[in-house]
């Protein structure tokens, strides 16, 4: 099903394309654990920015690969490029409307990403 | 004492609590900015927050619904350190305890909804929940 999705203020809104179950993941490394960020990995054919690319800020560190963006205006980290699926999308289940009719929440080891990353490698992949 | 602040450092913050942090109980506010920052608020009405600023212009002082209380984002890594009120002289605020150094050392958190309460009742709760000492500084 199609998703719709924003940041709080509405600059920046986007849909996705997701099973009305959705697996995602909690992550434990030290963005997402001061983010606040459920992570919905999906292909890029999946996800369409409707409006807000001006609107985005970009924060990398460390290996820089993750490229964490979210609004200027209010903050909200709605997507983002994640480092372990540079070719897809990650998007923050939180930010989702309707939310899923069910959640199913899966803790990710990121503190020890280099271990557990190798899990996470296929959800990008355009089936 | 709770030491914390966003993830870049730009905001950095020391939140000095009377009793140990696991005898508080976090709030999880449900309004649609809190969920979406997966925000918890702590405060003790008769501790200390001090918070010390980089650089002001890095820091966004968001407000929504009410527009009454100004959330503390920072504008280069996104993360929300907390909420405060300023009334007069007086400022009041809530620390995000994702933004802690260590959020575990807090006690289970509980939900809030506070969506339906006015503005006058809102402020009343803020008044008697947040730190009402708190002290802000801008190195730039």
């Amino acid at each position: 099903m199609i998703y719709k999705g924003s940041c709080h203020c509405g600059a920046v809104q986007f849909e996705v394309e997701a099973p009305e179950v959705v697996e995602c993941q909690d992550c434990n490394c030290s963005i997402c654990s001061k983010s606040g960020y459920l992570h919905l990995i999906v292909p890029k054919s999946k996800f369409k920015l409707l409006q807000g690319e001006d609107n985005l800020t970009t924060y990398t560190f460390d290996t820089a690969e993750a490229k964490h963006k979210f609004c200027k205006i209010c903050g909200i980290k709605s997507f983002y490029i994640p480092r372990s699926n540079p070719e897809g999308y990650d998007i923050n289940v939180l930010c989702l409307e309707p939310q899923p009719k069910k959640l199913i929440v899966e803790e990710f080891d990121g503190k020890n990403w280099e271990l557990h990353a190798h899990k996470l490698s296929h959800l990008s992949k355009e089936k | 004492m709770i030491q914390g602040g966003c993830h870049c450092g730009n905001i950095s913050y020391i939140a000095k609590f009377q009793n140990e942090p696991s005898s508080y109980t976090p709030r999880v506010c449900d309004c649609k900015l809190c969920s979406s920052h997966g925000a918890t608020y702590a405060a003790d009405n008769n501790g200390i927050l001090s918070i010390k600023i980089k650089n002001k212009n890095d820091v966004s002082k968001y407000k929504q619904g009410s527009r009454i209380a100004e959330f503390l984002i920072c504008k280069i890594c996104g993360v929300m350190i907390g909420v405060c009120y300023e009334e007069n002289d007086s400022t009041y605020g809530a620390i995000n305890i994702r933004s802690a150094h260590d959020y575990r050392a807090f006690g289970k958190s509980h939900p809030t909804h506070l969506t339906q309460l006015t503005d006058e009742d809102r402020i009343k709760r803020w008044k008697k929940l947040w730190f009402s000492n708190v002290k802000i500084e801008y190195e730039v």
